[in-house]
């Protein structure tokens, strides 16, 4: 079996075009990173480069443990800044005693990369006690209402959010690029759709397939060789991009420092149930990816296998993506729930915390995302069998 | 060339291809297309009797055109309510007043019609010399659309594949070399016949598009400087309307030809259509994507500028930072020489391309079918299927009323909901169980602290409706934006909570895989909601002056009607409403249709039943009630009163000495009670208490 995946793999996505495909589509997603870096990065908006070099020097100061000695010094510093903004008794040239230009990029300097993740990490114990407290208070009146799903709801949200603090001051730029980047998702889902499209039609438009149902491993091994060389595939895409996408955020960035904080480090997911630290959140984005890319492939596959004709599958295989795609984005929530696409944007499924009722118990929507496209792939695999098996 | 006609056409079936890609582009335009200047098209009688007065160029005569009316339809205005009160004091006789108002009315009825031009006027103002008056929607629509035409990239790829691909497929190209023609003759028929077809289809689709502006808003002075266009306003060479159409046309069509060929000389050098198709869409797609600055698609010589065409008559955009030293460039223009040797570059690679062509392919015979019915069929059926279903819902409920002067409490079964605001002005939604009188918040979320909850709610049966619209901040120097607006349905029997519906409220909306960005309509249109109802599957919003329906399965949203902004009421699927010439109206959410109750000028408009209780403004202001059909008028208290209410057996009016009384719809007065308020007054259809805001105690009175 296993010579069979290794023959399978090379016949179809070990080939010397998909491989040159691949290489451009890293390339394309390196630029794409870059230009993504110069529009968000405030650097950018700031065109002097010793501003760069200031942040630095004060970001090696600040950053790490929050003490009040340090956030007091970096008030003190911003406090008659802003002062002098807001009456606007600044000059609007360059001024000598500034850290940087003038007193107003000085203090955009300081606003934009310390004041406000400072006070967002300052202010996140309170943010999450009120939660807390609403939610306990929720309890008692939904219990005295007899209403056990909203209160068991609630008490999940309370045991997620005690004690919850932002101890740490890092840098969380990059890692806010990185949870709203898609590009390479896109390409991931071009490379699918030209690797699925000949995995069943090689044989067929030469008409070996006849002669394979004939071999020895043709009826039943074959078939599981496809379908598991299709999943490695899709697996490998998955992980070799987002590798691409940490390591070219990571280079240009020059910085993931925060990569052990807490996910609710970053402002969109402050309401977050989840507890795990950036990098493992990443990781279990780019796991969903995976399991999204694969129902998706097998959807692929499906179209692959009753096609006639190259161009054809392609064309139907894009209306399917196109289809998913317009479903997700149009239709409302039932209809997001059963799509895997969802899983290829599972930030949303991050960031929010919805609940679905099952029979009373609150189950996070995820594992319903997760539940449906596990049961889509498996059955695509039946529905591959039966056809393979009808030839 | 006739063999290779039905070929293509027929055998291979790409003449079924390019009607249904047809028929997609036109769905595409005739479902997706939206005014660009929404408040022209909304109150386009208006409009057009004022752009009739000043359209063209900017002179003193329009300044002083503008500066009149401005003054005359304020006039108009303090005289309608000098006239209203006239009535009221006993100064005027009511036919007198008819008189006069009718023809106000036709005169204030063209105010915001008026104000839309006005902010043109605005805009042509900073440039007098070349930015002129005109309704631009048409020529928006036409020439200001910077996305990909998908389906014409999407055909020609096809159609390229197929024409070259089949042969190639089968490797019998190579028999090609030993026939009479087969060398030359033939790869030049094929060519020919590729870009042909993509000509033909672009320029069917482009004079699809033109009839179908025409139609919809109408070309209108084509001769007029294209900067009259906000789009193209710094634009910084002399160009007519007209210049711009044709030239963004020739542009496209230029685009079209070089793509066709791009992708044909693509299959023949790389022997693999798959792979063709791959590369050449995802070259295209992925820069039409990955660039993230406009102007630099028009730099890179290739189809993909050309395809666009509409940013080669932009002119630079700089937006200062806030610091100081450096210019962003939103967009920088192309100069007329950049834009000579882009085309001669495209041109040398069109040469190149057709070259490579023509002398590398070979041809041979293959009749392989490669369209398959089914599929083609099973696609538009899903299509057409997709597209009925959304209009497939099931409807509404009956005795369901809704009045928008009392959309502040509402009751449910078991509670009765209102709004309450506590001393720094914060507004909450109030319950208050109608046994019990236990009082509590309707909002329960955890995360209210971090989220806008509207003021507006809506309640009905067991259920009361509230909107809460979540901030978002993408980068850390942008500022919080609107994220996601949602309406949540709060179940009273036990408080549980469901998101019935969300959108995306960010200003900028962008598709999934960032593949198109524009303006979120969304925004500017639920920014401005006021109030809102529910009814079946259908979620109705009062943003500003216009009603809009949005189903909550599928989202479609289309604008029903406008009225005045004050006066509309919804009972049964039946909307009444005022329109901007004080009309009472009648409009049926099933049928789509509209019909005027004649014989009614009504002012602070409520249904109640069978009932429309309204102050009759030919009669002094009297609390009037009518049937449903406006036929059994019943004057039921003529002095001045101080606020309206009903329910479904009396109405209540308040008089100057906070008297409430009680009147039920025969006109006889019931009882009378004496209130020591200091605010608002809720009375609740069947709830058989009145709570009045008594010096910041909610007092509760029993009808």
């Amino acid at each position: 079996m296993r010579r069979l995946i290794y023959f399978e793999g090379k016949k179809h996505f070990m080939t010397k075009p998909m491989l040159v495909l691949i290489f451009i589509f890293l390339l394309a997603n390196a630029i794409k990173i870059h230009s993504v870096y110069k529009e968000q990065s405030p650097f950018e908006k700031l065109s002097d480069p010793c501003f760069k070099e200031v942040y630095q020097e004060l970001y090696s100061k600040y950053k790490g443990e929050l003490t009040k000695e340090k956030v007091n010094g970096i008030m003190d510093l911003y406090t008659p800044l802003k002062e002098k903004v807001r009456e606007g008794t600044y000059s609007k040239e360059r001024e000598k005693g500034s850290m940087t230009y003038n007193t107003h990029s000085d203090c955009l300097l300081l606003d934009w990369c310390f004041i406000s993740n400072i006070k967002y990490e300052t202010g996140y114990k309170d943010y999450a006690d009120s939660i807390v407290k609403n939610a306990v208070s929720n309890i008692k009146f939904y219990n005295k209402h007899k209403n056990g799903y909203e209160a068991r709801k609630d008490y999940k949200i309370a045991k997620a959010f005690l004690n919850r603090r932002l101890p740490h001051f890092y840098n969380t730029d990059g890692f806010r690029s990185l949870m709203y980047y898609d590009f390479s998702t896109f390409i991931i889902l071009l490379l699918c759709l030209y690797g699925c499209s000949s995995v069943f039609m090689k044989e067929k438009e030469t008409e070996m397939n006849l002669l394979l149902e004939t071999s020895v491993k043709g009826r039943k091994e074959t078939l599981t060789a496809k379908v598991i060389t299709s999943i490695l595939f899709f697996v490998f895409l998955c992980l070799l991009f987002s590798i691409e996408d940490y390591l070219v955020f990571y280079w240009n960035f020059e910085n993931m420092d925060a990569c052990f904080e807490p996910i609710y480090m970053l402002e969109a997911f402050r309401d977050t149930l989840f507890r795990t630290n950036l990098l493992t959140t990443y990781l279990l984005m780019v796991c969903s990816k995976m399991l999204g890319v694969c129902a998706i492939g097998m959807l692929f596959l499906i179209v692959s296998m009753y096609g006639k004709n190259a161009w054809m599958v392609i064309l139907e295989n894009l209306c399917i993506l196109a289809g998913l795609l317009v479903i997700y984005q149009k239709f409302s929530e039932t209809f997001v729930l059963v799509n895997p696409v969802a899983l290829l944007y599972s930030r949303e499924i991050f960031m929010n915390s919805n609940f679905i009722n099952c029979f009373g118990m609150p189950i996070m929507d995820w594992v319903f995302v997760y539940g449906f496209t596990s049961m889509l792939l498996l059955v695509s695999f039946f529905v591959l069998k039966r056809g393979w098996q009808k030839g | 060339m006739k063999y290779e006609i039905k070929k293509l056409w027929f055998d291979h079936k790409m003449l079924h291809l390019f009607l249904l890609f047809q028929l997609v582009a036109i769905c595409i335009l005739f479902f997706g297309d939206q005014p660009a200047n929404q408040d022209i098209s909304n109150n386009l009688d208006g409009y057009t009797y004022y752009l009739k007065k000043c359209e063209g160029r900017i002179t003193k005569k329009t300044d002083t055109f503008f500066e009149q009316e401005a003054d005359t339809l304020a006039e108009r205005e303090s005289e309608y309510e000098t006239i209203y009160k006239k009535v009221s004091d006993g100064k005027m006789t009511v036919a007198a007043c008819e008189k006069r108002l009718s023809k106000l009315n036709v005169i204030l009825g063209r105010n915001a019609g008026f104000e839309a031009l006005y902010e043109q006027y605005k805009h042509a103002k900073e440039q007098r010399s070349n930015r002129y008056l005109l309704n631009t929607n048409a020529w928006e629509g036409l020439l200001t659309k910077e996305h990909l035409d998908y389906a014409l990239i999407l055909f020609s790829c096809i159609l390229a594949c197929v024409c070259f691909g089949s042969e190639i497929n089968s490797e019998m190209d190579v028999m090609l070399r030993i026939a009479k023609n087969g060398k030359k003759r033939i790869a030049r028929e094929k060519l020919a016949l590729v870009v042909f077809g993509s000509v033909i289809f672009f320029i069917l689709e482009y004079l699809l598009e033109l009839i179908f502006l025409q139609n919809k808003y109408g070309f209108t002075h084509g001769g007029y400087p294209v900067q009259s266009i906000s789009y193209f306003q710094e634009y910084d060479k002399t160009a007519s309307l007209i210049d711009v159409a044709v030239g963004c046309f020739l542009w496209k069509l230029f685009g079209c030809v070089l793509w066709t060929v791009l992708v044909s000389a693509a299959i023949i050098w790389l022997r693999k259509y798959t792979l063709a198709i791959i590369v050449s869409l995802s070259g295209m797609v992925l820069s039409y994507v990955g660039i993230t600055a406009e102007y630099v698609k028009y730099r890179i010589p290739g189809p993909l500028g050309a395809m666009l065409a509409a940013g080669f008559y932009r002119g630079t955009i700089v937006s200062n930072t806030e610091t100081a030293g450096k210019n962003i460039f939103s967009y920088i223009q192309l100069s007329e020489t950049r834009k000579m040797w882009i085309f001669l570059i495209d041109l040398v690679l069109l040469g190149v391309l057709i070259f490579y062509i023509i002398s590398k392919y070979s041809n041979c015979w293959n009749k392989k079918r490669f369209l398959r019915r089914k599929a083609i069929a099973s696609l538009i059926i899903f299509l057409i299927g997709m597209d009925v279903l959304t209009g497939c819902s099931k409807y509404k409920k009956e005795n369901q009323t809704y009045n928008l002067k009392n959309c502040q409490n509402f009751e449910t079964d078991k509670y009765i909901v209102y709004s309450e605001s506590n001393e720094q002005g914060e507004e909450f939604i109030m319950a208050q169980d109608k046994n019990t009188g236990e009082r509590t918040q309707v909002v329960k979320d955890v995360f209210r602290n971090n989220k806008d909850i509207a003021d507006c709610f809506y309640a009905m049966d067991n259920y009361v409706y509230y909107i809460e619209t979540t901030k978002d901040r993408e980068t850390v120097y942008g500022a919080d934006e609107p994220g996601e607006m949602r309406l949540i349905r709060v179940d009273m029997r036990n408080f549980s909570t469901k998101i019935v519906f969300r959108i995306n409220m960010k200003t900028i909306s962008e598709d999934i895989l960032g593949i198109t960005q524009k303006t979120n309509e969304n925004f500017f249109r639920y920014a401005e909601l006021s109030s809102f109802l529910v009814s079946g599957d259908y979620f109705y919003i009062v943003s500003g002056k216009q009603v809009y329906e949005i189903n909550l399965i599928t989202k479609n949203q289309r604008l029903l009607f406008a009225f005045d902004g004050i006066n509309l009421s919804f009972q049964d699927g039946v909307f009444y409403y005022t329109d901007h010439v004080s009309r009472l109206v009648q409009y049926n959410t099933r049928t789509k249709k509209a019909k005027t109750i004649k014989g009614v000028v009504a002012e602070m408009l409520q249904v109640a039943g069978k009932h429309i209780v309204y102050e009759d403004r030919t009669n002094n202001g009297a609390i009037t009630c009518t049937d449903l059909k406006g036929k059994q008028k019943k004057v039921l208290y003529k002095k001045e009163n101080f606020g309206v209410y009903v329910d479904t057996h009396a109405v209540y009016y308040l008089t100057e000495n906070n008297e409430l009384h009680e009147v039920d719809y025969n006109g006889l007065e019931k009882n009378k009670i004496k209130l020591r308020r200091s605010g608002m007054v809720y009375v609740f259809f069947d709830y058989n208490k009145i709570l009045y805001d008594d010096y910041g105690k909610v007092t509760e009175y029993n009808k």
